[in-house]
Order: structure tokens, then sequence, then C-alpha cells
């Protein structure tokens, strides 16, 4: 007579156990993040016989979903930076350096999914922001106005899917 | 017997499900850097420059065409000092395959330009006296 009501009794612990592991588990949302981000104006004026090509297809990527986790860590940015950084790493030494030609990716991955019991689902997740320049050096600088590392003047907005 | 049911069930779920993935980028073009054209003494090197770059959607290298597109430009033009690109337009486009997206392309044009030490007003002009 006991042994049912016992084995009812453990069953229904072992749902509120599991039910309390769920609550526990799943209770806290993982922290959402968003950011946005400006490029530099890249505004430097090519108008004068004053200038040579010092590096040809300069490229700097960064991983934007990377830096999003940055941010939550270490509350701190430097998605343009770093890209920056990575084409300026590879210019000579020297002064009156400025970028020429270029191009400015936002990549992005869409996956498509469909199955034949549920609807089709579109996932869209950027990855990366790529920056590809040649660099250019001014002989004379008195004229040079570099623009480039300076001015913000593009907003780019980056939230969390 | 049960086994062979539920191997034949998750065959004919399989069947019925695809993954398509597409590669795209947002591009955004600063080949612009050629002002007050007319202001100083230049000359035009080259003109109708078109450098292009294609592939498959499902490729990672559709995502970056335009990159590509930009150093087969630069190449091609053979940039020495004081020359630059000019008039620079950027094109883009898919090739559907049986009605789905398969090839995307992205083409580049310019003319190239060549500034000329300061001289008298006009001097690139052969017809200036």
């Amino acid at each position: 007579m006991i042994a049912p009501q016992l084995a009812a009794f453990r069953r229904l612990t072992g749902c509120v156990a599991l039910a309390l592991t769920c609550v526990a588990c799943g209770g806290t949302s993982p922290p959402k993040s968003s950011f946005e981000y400006a490029l530099p104006a890249f505004s430097t004026e090519l108008s004068q016989a004053n200038f040579e090509y010092v590096k040809f297809g300069a490229v700097g990527r960064v991983s934007i979903p990377a830096q999003r986790e940055q941010m939550k860590q270490s509350f701190e940015l430097g998605l343009v930076n770093e890209a920056l950084k990575q084409i300026w790493a590879q210019a000579p030494p020297g002064e009156g350096m400025a970028l020429a030609n270029i191009v400015i990716l936002v990549t992005e991955k869409t996956e498509t999914k469909e199955a034949v019991f549920t609807s089709t689902k579109t996932t869209k997740s950027d990855l990366e922001l790529i920056i590809r320049a040649d660099i250019v050096r001014f002989k004379d600088t008195v004229p040079f106005k570099d623009t480039a590392r300076f001015k913000d003047t593009v907003p780019f907005k980056q939230a969390a899917p | 017997m049960r086994a062979t049911q539920l191997v034949l069930i998750a065959a004919c779920l399989c069947a019925g499900c695809s993954t398509t993935v597409h590669y795209g980028s947002t591009v955004t073009l600063r080949a612009d850097q050629v002002k007050q054209l007319g202001a100083r003494p230049f000359k035009l090197v080259a003109t109708g420059l078109s450098a292009s770059a294609h592939a498959p959607v499902d490729d990672p290298k559709s995502a970056e065409l335009a990159i590509a597109a930009m150093h087969s430009l630069v190449a091609q033009a053979k940039l020495g000092p004081n020359q630059a690109l000019s008039n620079v337009s950027l094109e883009q486009g898919v090739i559907e395959e049986e009605g789905k997206p398969a090839v995307r392309v992205v083409t580049l044009r310019a003319d190239v330009v060549e500034f000329l030490p300061e001289g008298p007003p006009h001097a690139a002009n052969p017809e200036a006296p």
C-alpha cells in the first residue's frame, strides 16, 4: 500500500528537482550586446605632383563577433582601430603617409535552413570588418591633409542577433 | 523492427531538409581622393580600365570580391608616383541558375591620371601658348 505512494512521491520530487534545475540553468539569460562604430573619413586629397605609393593592397580584417565578446568581458572596443593598425603595420617607417583606393567590407553569412515539418529559417550574421587600401607617401607634407585618422563620418551599427 | 522504422523516419526527414549558405558583404568604396582635377596640371594616363572578380555565392570568397577587384584594378593600372585612380565606379550583380543565386560578380572601372609639377597655368594643355 505504501510502495505506490512512495513511488509517486519520488516521481514528484524528481520532477520538482528537474524543474528547479531548468530554472537555475535557463533562468539567467546570457548578456546581450550591441555596438556601433564609425570609420575615418579617408578624405586625403590626391591633387598634386607630390606623392608616391609605398604599399599596394594592404588589408586589415577584424572579427565583429570577437569584438562583441571583448566588449562584454573588458568593456572596451577597438574594431576600426584594430583593422587600421593592421594596415599601418604594413607601411614602411616614415612620415606623411595616407591611404588611397580604399574598399571597406562588412561581410555577412546568410544561412537558410529548410525542413519538411518546420518553416524556413534564415539566419544572418556579420562576420568581419575588412579594410583594403594602398598606402601613399607625400613628399611635401605642408599641404598634406590627412584627416583619415581623426575624422569619423561614416557610422555603422552593429547589433547582436 | 523498431530500429528500422526509426532509420526510415530519419532518412525521410533528412531527405526533406536542406541548408543553403550564401556569403555576401556590404561594400563601401572610397576611391574619390582625386579632387580639384582642373585646378592642377595633370594628364590622363589611361581611361576605361576595368577589373572583375566572381565566385559562387556559397564560397566565402564571394564576400570579398570588391577587394579582389580593386587589387586587380590597381595591378592593371601600374600606378606610379603622382598617378591616381579617378572616376572609379563599382557594379555588382548575381547570376542565377534555376531561379536561385549561383555566382556573384563585381566589376570596377577607373581612369588613371598623373599630376604634373607646378608650371605656368594650363601647362598640361598642348594647345595653350
